[in-house]
């Protein structure tokens, strides 16, 4: 087993890791090593494949050209490579958030029975945010005109995006001084395309300036929208208790897992496993149930709304599978590895794809959209019951007993616990019980140690007193490492303890799926205006411990460009360029007030956090 | 078996290595009439210009020898006997040998005015480089301006010794370059401040009340502390013509690396092989040539039959200003066909003669990196496949000229 | 004795195994130190292209009798005993040029490793690396089996003499292997072919 405790933290992951490696199952971190050492130019960023004159590469070591074929340097093509990361990132969460605008249409326009407006409240109120009257139109009216305002949003008719309006004033001087303020999602999108064309934007600030503008397109546009609609269609998360780990999992019942990020999915699925009929047929398959549980971020979006429980993270999904235990995993979009379906070839394991935008190899494609949505799900997941009775019971492995976790901790809930107002978390700031907080989000990836940066990043800060607010894979790590509940408090420092006992809180607070990173800066923006002060001013910083995806890059970018400090546990393949790396990890600051740091190690990590934040505490005149 | 080897320089000892890796059984003898451990006769000027000392210079010791190995230094062999199969050393000492290998190299060329009282030295031997340190002062003037020349000329100017050569014919090096190729090197020599006196020579020195005049055909008198005097090496052919071994300019040798008598064989400067470039017989006094022929003299004188291929004439020269390889021949020849590319900006070029599609001599300057790969065409004497221009031009990819072979 | 053959027919061109090896001659040993060493790393092997498009990974072959050893005025060009490798000892090295004038092979250059001293580069087939039992960086690199790491006997015995000369030329079969890059190999004829009715 000691061989696997290198590669993760997670007990129920080792056990499955030995289990894949009896049964000739190849998992991330084989195919991780069969690929080192990977591509050397690659990852310091200085391999172009732009165009058809290339590919070319930059010799980092000056035997070799330092010019590619059009004749840009490594400056260039590392800046150009960079961009794409970010402008592919800003692409996946806006087009999520597109499909929820799509859903929300229907809705308006009544061309849907399966969706329904869950939060009347929220839909009015963002409805006021965009300009429109509610008073005298009904609730699909005002559905189908906000969902059209927010189509706007992605074209070109209206300049800036208008959740830019949550931004404090400061902070939109500090945007309009380096022209970086979004006009429309795709556009910013498209033209980060169109500038790194071959002899297009061939200046690497004004490159990286694009993505910037273009990571702020997802963070304050296609990432607030899927978030607001989200809840807005399916209900503002509200504190709840639910479980995480592969203990989810459960022995005598069939077992459904949704994978991937949008909940117009998994919440159909959620309706169909509740159905009695499913549940008789189950029942007469030798099943006492059924049961549904989530992985990635379309768990962490079931999980946050209706409390289902999560079987694990990125790097978890593949030993879900070696468990033996799961009839059908259904699965919409981003962070799907091929290789999935290959697996599920080894077990019984049905696997579904539901959009015409992801498709794979051995799974059954089972189209969803708005009208049929319903009907599909039941089909699905009456296949997975009739599925159970070929489970091999003898390979069934379920390693441990679930951990309880808390979540649900939307913008609206943390303001509820706090009784209504942010100043409670702002007197508490000030007194210095809370020295400050940190968004620690992101992705799993095989180079880290699994859930290991997760997990000790978020220790380290809690036990300094700040809080931590956590989205997207590092849910699953801080839940399993059983930093979710209130009784996590007696591992936080003194200050940061007494607060979430007053409130019956986790100092680690599960906000959302990876989109929903988009609350974290909702908050940052309230605290920000509550003070008077831009974001920079503040005590805060994000981390991304272990990131891997084009999305993680975007995040990085918009936080940084927000004002938020931020530290990658990964380097990003910008290496090659000085230039680059300068400006990324010190020029930034003197635009953004903030800039980037890489720290592989989470203990280092923390130093590097804690000290930002008493800086900025001094700064603020506040007690360190 | 008992091997005497008489000469402990390149040859020589490149011969004994290779014996006691392929026939460690082997009794070896070693005779130098130098005292010192064997060390590397090209880096003397090196060590005149304090770039490297005498220990740096060593490049074998005795004591790292099994014990089958014996050394005998400062004694000259006087003698051999080849009947009784026996060397004669100047303390009378008689060594037998079962093989023999004459690897006694060659002298330096001694003009008639070449006078150690008259501050005028030869550069051969570590002896003479320590005479010269000696003497170390001032001024300097160096004849000759062949590559011992330049690179005496170099080690003073590293010493701060300003100096002056004084070349016989009209550029340096004009026994493998030709002129266009010389005259970078002229100018290069110039700037590093060597003062270069063409068509002229060294008529006659006079010493007048400690100050040195030197006297030049031309009529120009020149002022300085000391001479030394590069005009090439003469092979040391006494001993073996003594003994009734067949004598050219060298001693004469088989492609076997043996001599006209039985089991006495010779390597290094002291002996005549096949230049591949000129197709026939010469010297070639060479290091890397000398450890080539050394060891293949222990092959055969191991029973290992491997027949010498010859090899050509090759230098490097390389100064803070300028790096030249330059091999085989470039000039002075009916047929030769010149290609060069000149690269101004790098201050490099590379020019590469032809004899019919076979390349035959080659000068880079300031390019080194490819070198060896043409030194070893002209050896192979195989005619390239390619345009020889675009070869100059370095359009050709290197697999394209190994792969063929 | 294990030796690293080279197979070009192999060989896709990217460079791996020049990248790694520069790191692993490098202090640091990482990819992001090597690069911003004072004094970069170099790497000792390189990938030429034939005029036929085909790759040619070159390196060090260890010759036996080395010319370069041979050429070497200062002797810091030796062999090591045990394994074969012919090593440069830098500090006796002087940048003479000789080993450069000597390599048939072209492998030799002439790079600083520390302030103001130069030095003779080439393979040292990673004997640091091997006595940590690690096979060198350029063949770990190689994902393509261009390069491998093996004994030659073990080649050698497998056909005749002929072969061995080949393998010695760093080339072990002359036609390439349609394999897994069958349709670029078709690319690249094609390409040679249109070369060809050109010129």
């Amino acid at each position: 087993m000691s061989e696997f405790s290198d590669l993760t933290i997670c007990k129920d992951a080792q056990i499955m890791l030995k289990k894949a490696q009896e049964e000739g199952i190849q998992t991330a971190w084989d195919r991780l090593k069969k690929q080192e050492p990977q591509c050397g130019y690659c990852e310091l960023g200085v391999s172009c494949r732009i165009c058809a004159m290339g590919p070319c590469r930059i010799d980092p070591f000056g035997e070799g050209p330092q010019l590619g074929v059009c004749g840009a340097d490594a400056d260039i093509i590392v800046a150009r490579n960079l961009a794409r990361m970010v402008g592919a990132g800003s692409a996946s969460h806006s087009d999520h958030g597109r499909d929820l605008v799509l859903v929300l249409r229907e809705i308006g326009l009544d061309k849907t029975s399966n969706y329904k407006i869950a939060d009347a409240a929220k839909l009015m109120l963002i409805a006021k945010e965009y300009g429109i009257n509610t008073d005298k139109i009904s609730e699909g009216e005002t559905a189908r005109q906000l969902a059209e305002a927010m189509m706007e949003d992605y074209g070109m008719k209206k300049g800036i995006l208008s959740f830019i309006s949550r931004v404090p004033k400061q902070r939109i001087d500090v945007w309009k001084k380096v022209n970086v303020i979004p006009r429309g999602i795709d556009w910013e999108i498209s033209e980060m395309l169109h500038r790194t064309h071959m002899g297009v934007d061939n200046d690497y600030v004004s490159i990286l300036l694009q993505a910037v503008r273009s990571s702020l397109a997802d963070g304050y546009g296609g990432s607030m929208i899927g978030t607001e609609l989200s809840d807005i269609i399916f209900g503002t998360p509200q504190p709840g208790f639910s479980e995480v780990n592969l203990g989810v999992l459960k022995e005598d019942q069939v077992n459904i897992l949704v994978h991937g990020h949008s909940p117009i999915v998994s919440e159909m699925i959620c309706i169909a496993v509740e159905d009695g009929d499913m549940l008789a047929l189950a029942k007469s398959k030798g099943a006492t149930g059924i049961n549904l549980a989530g992985l990635c971020c379309t768990g962490n979006e079931l999980m946050m709304r209706k409390k289902i429980p999560m079987a694990g993270n990125h790097l978890m999904t593949e030993l879900t599978i070696v468990t033996g235990a799961v009839e059908a995993i259904i699965v919409d979009y981003q962070c799907i590895m091929p290789s999935l379906g290959q697996i599920a070839q080894c077990y019984h394991t049905k696997m579904y794809t539901t959009s015409d935008k992801a498709k794979f190899k051995f799974m059954e494609h089972v189209e969803f959209t708005p009208q049929n949505a319903r009907e599909q799900a039941f089909k699905i997941v009456r296949e997975a019951v009739e599925n159970f009775s070929r489970r091999d019971k003898k390979r069934v492995s379920i390693p441990c007993t679930p951990v309880r976790s808390m979540t649900g901790f939307s913008v609206e809930a943390i303001v509820a616990a706090l009784g209504g107002t942010l100043t409670p978390l702002i007197e508490a700031i000030k007194a210095g019980k809370i020295k400050g907080a940190a968004g620690v989000v992101g992705c799993n990836n095989p180079k880290i140690k699994h859930d290991y940066g997760h997990v000790e990043l978020i220790k380290g800060l809690i036990a300094n007193d700040i809080l931590v607010l956590t989205t997207g894979c590092v849910n699953v790590a801080a839940g399993k490492a059983g930093l979710q509940v209130p009784e996590a408090k007696e591992l936080a420092g003194p200050g940061l303890k007494e607060i979430c006992g007053a409130l019956g809180i986790p100092p680690v607070l599960h906000v959302g799926s990876c989109v929903d990173n988009s609350r974290i800066l909702v908050i940052a923006c309230a605290l920000a205006n509550a003070l008077g002060v831009d974001i920079d001013k503040l005590p805060l910083a994000a981390a991304a411990p272990e990131w891997y995806s084009e999305k993680a890059v975007t995040i990085a970018f918009y936080a940084m460009a927000s004002g938020i400090y931020t530290v990658l546990g990964v380097m990003p393949p910008i290496g090659g360029s000085t230039k680059v790396v300068e400006l990324a990890t010190s020029g930034l600051n003197n635009v953004f007030g903030a800039c980037f740091a890489v720290e592989p190690d989470p203990v280092a990590a923390c130093t590097l956090i804690t000290s930002h934040i008493a800086l900025k505490r001094k700064d603020l005149g506040l007690g360190v | 078996m008992n091997i005497v080897i008489i000469g402990c320089s390149a040859a020589g000892l490149s011969c004994l290595d290779t014996l006691c890796k392929i026939s460690p059984q082997a009794h070896v003898t070693v005779i130098s009439a130098e005292r010192y451990s064997p060390y590397s006769r090209c880096l003397l000027t090196y060590y005149l210009g304090n770039m490297m000392t005498e220990q740096e210079l060593t490049i074998s010791t005795p004591s790292s020898y099994p014990a089958s190995v014996r050394f005998i230094l400062g004694q000259k062999a006087e003698k051999v006997d080849t009947r009784g199969k026996s060397v004669r050393l100047s303390n009378g000492m008689e060594c037998e040998y079962d093989k023999l290998l004459i690897a006694v190299g060659a002298d330096a060329v001694k003009p008639k005015y070449c006078d150690e009282e008259k501050r005028t030295f030869t550069l051969r031997y570590m002896d003479d480089a320590k005479k010269i340190a000696a003497k170390l002062k001032g001024k300097a003037v160096v004849s000759g301006g062949g590559f011992v020349g330049i690179k005496t000329a170099y080690g003073l100017l590293e010493r701060k010794i300003k100096t002056e050569m004084v070349i016989t014919s009209s550029y340096p090096l004009s026994m493998v370059l030709d002129e266009s190729s010389a005259s970078y090197i002229e100018k290069d020599l110039a700037q590093m401040g060597i003062g270069i006196i063409t068509n002229d020579d060294i008529a006659e020195i006079n010493l007048h009340q400690n100050d040195l005049k030197v006297c030049l055909s031309s009529g120009r008198v020149l002022e300085s502390d000391f001479v030394v005097a590069g005009k090439g090496v003469k092979p040391q052919v006494d001993l073996a013509r003594a003994a009734g071994i067949k004598v050219n300019e060298g001693i004469s040798v088989d492609e076997y690396m043996e001599t006209s008598v039985p089991d006495i064989f010779a390597a290094g400067d002291c002996c005549e092989t096949v230049d591949l470039a000129r197709n026939k017989v010469s010297l070639i006094g060479l290091w890397p040539v000398a450890v080539e022929q050394g060891y293949f003299a222990a092959l055969n004188m191991s029973g290992n039959r491997s027949r010498y291929p010859g090899s050509i004439g090759m230098n490097s020269l390389k100064t803070k200003a300028f790096h030249l390889i330059s091999a085989g021949i470039l000039k002075g020849e009916p047929g030769l066909k010149v290609y060069e590319k000149q690269m101004f900006a790098t201050k490099q070029f590379r020019r590469i003669a032809f004899r019919d599609d076979v390349p035959v001599g080659m000068a880079f300057y300031n390019c080194p990196e490819e070198a060896g790969l043409f030194v070893n065409l002209i050896k192979k004497a195989q005619p390239l496949l390619v345009r020889p221009q675009k070869v100059v031009n370095g359009d050709v990819s290197i697999s394209d000229i190994l792969k063929p072979l | 004795m294990k030796t690293v053959i080279v197979k070009p027919e192999r060989c896709v061109g990217c460079h791996q195994c020049s990248f790694e090896c520069a790191v692993t001659h490098s202090s640091s040993k990482t990819r992001m130190g090597a690069i911003s060493e004072a004094i970069l790393s170099k790497p000792r092997i390189r990938v030429y292209l034939s005029s036929g498009k085909e790759n040619f990974p070159n390196k060090c072959r260890h010759c036996e009798p080395a010319p370069c050893e041979m050429a070497c005025i200062t002797k810091a060009i030796y062999r090591d005993a045990k394994s074969g490798i012919v090593l440069i000892n830098r500090d006796r090295c002087i940048n003479c040029g000789m080993c450069a004038m000597a390599c048939p092979f072209a492998v030799v250059r002439y790079y600083p490793y520390v302030r103001n001293r130069e030095s003779a580069h080439k393979c040292d087939q990673c004997i640091d690396r091997q006595a940590e039992g690690k096979i060198p960086a350029c063949v770990a690199a190689c994902k393509v089996g261009a390069l491998l790491f093996d004994e030659v006997n073990k080649i050698m015995d497998k056909d005749t003499e002929k072969l061995a000369s080949l393998i010695y030329m760093g080339i072990r079969e002359r036609v390439p292997e349609p394999g897994n890059f069958a349709s670029l190999v078709a690319y690249k004829q094609k390409l040679n072919e249109i070369r060809r009715r050109q010129s």
